[in-house]
């Protein structure tokens, strides 16, 4: 095979540019990350994993829609199956991850009840999760990577649909953590 | 890093900083050109030496710990464009993402046909046209067979060959360089 596509060169130059362009984190804060993970990973375990409660997977406009009483249904209405199944890991990965958006955050003593849309699938669930379930945040803390609590988040969460989270479930359909989907704007 | 961990062992905050600032810039170009997204790129290399700072028990700087944290990178890259590409056209509607410099044209050309041939294709022409490994080192790093790389490499070139034809980067009218031969 013969490279005559000057290839090597155009990828070293655009690497370089891409270099140009970021400035790194400091290994200090690259460590303290790192670190952020392993406590988590500690308080885990020690915790015996967060608790997820699912308690109602219902499809998105289901919620809103409520029937008129003049109107009643000419059938009744068969039970919804739970749309909402937490993801599984792939094969080799930690967590396995839901793409939402997390809002209507209320605080009921030592846990948060958060409200789940599922993006992509659409699909509504909720989630009560404890206080100090770990958040990683950008955005939210005002650009800077953080770890901050659940609890600590309810008031800005509290409003309607707006901050996209990804939240990591374990091999056991637990809610280890969430983090801030930064990239998507908010 | 197959090894358990082991507190008595591993690296220390100097060695660590030092490999960090040695290999980060290094390490974000490369996911830049195989990932397409600086961004991207910062965010996946710096997430990846987090890791490799938690699993510093069982690091190894007289191993390959850059190939390590490049492997991780690349596994985090793929794995968030698989969870977000649903939601990128949501994305759009919500507004730009964060700000980032704007590339050069000629950048531009080269990242959009990257991104348009797949990944493993992409994958195995950096590590061997950008990071300088064998063929065997990339089948390696990407845990395949060599036999496939060869394909990739093939391919992939000949792929971005064909979508950089009439462009500033077409490889006809660009100066040729050292020929890279592998067979």
């Amino acid at each position: 095979m013969t490279d005559e596509t000057g290839l090597k060169e155009h990828l070293t130059d655009l690497a370089a540019s891409g270099v140009r362009l970021t400035t790194p984190l400091t290994a200090e804060r690259v460590r303290a990350r790192g670190e952020q993970r392993l406590r988590r990973k500690r308080a885990a375990v020690t915790g015996g994993g967060v608790l997820l409660v699912a308690v109602l997977a219902v499809g998105g406009l289901a919620l809103t829609r409520t029937p008129r009483a003049s109107d009643p249904p000419a059938v009744l209405p068969a039970p919804t199956a739970s749309a909402f199944v937490p993801p599984t890991p792939a094969p080799g990965e930690e967590y396995g991850s839901e793409l939402g958006l997390v809002y209507g955050a209320v605080a009921e003593g030592d846990t948060v009840r958060v409200t789940v849309e599922q993006r992509g699938t659409g699909v509504v669930h909720t989630l009560i999760l404890p206080r100090g379930t770990l958040v990683e945040v950008r955005q939210l803390a005002g650009g800077s990577p953080a770890d901050v609590q659940l609890g600590d988040l309810v008031d800005r969460l509290a409003g309607g649909p707006r901050w996209m989270f990804a939240i990591d479930y374990d091999g056991e359909g637990r809610v280890q953590s969430l983090r801030e989907a930064y990239w998507l704007g908010g | 890093m197959g090894s358990p961990p082991d507190e008595t062992h591993g690296v220390n905050e100097q060695d660590f900083d030092a490999f960090y600032a040695a290999s980060v810039g290094r390490l974000i170009g490369q996911l830049y050109a195989m990932t397409g997204d600086l961004a991207e790129a910062q965010d996946v290399v710096q997430e990846a030496f987090a890791r490799a700072w938690e699993r510093r028990a069982e690091l190894d700087l007289g191993g390959a710990p850059e190939a390590w944290v490049r492997t991780v990178a690349w596994r985090l890259a793929v794995s968030r464009w698989r969870r977000v590409r649903t939601a990128l056209a949501f994305a759009r509607r919500q507004g730009p993402p964060a700000t980032v410099p704007p590339p050069e044209p000629h950048h531009v050309l080269l990242v959009e046909a990257l991104r348009r041939i797949p990944e493993a294709q992409r994958r195995a022409v950096v590590l061997h046209h950008l990071c300088d490994l064998t063929v065997e080192q990339v089948a390696a790093e990407a845990d395949c067979p060599v036999g496939t790389v060869k394909a990739h490499l093939s391919r992939g070139r000949t792929a971005l060959a064909r979508l950089l034809t009439d462009t500033e980067l077409d490889p006809r009218t660009t100066t040729r360089l050292s020929e890279v031969r592998h067979d």
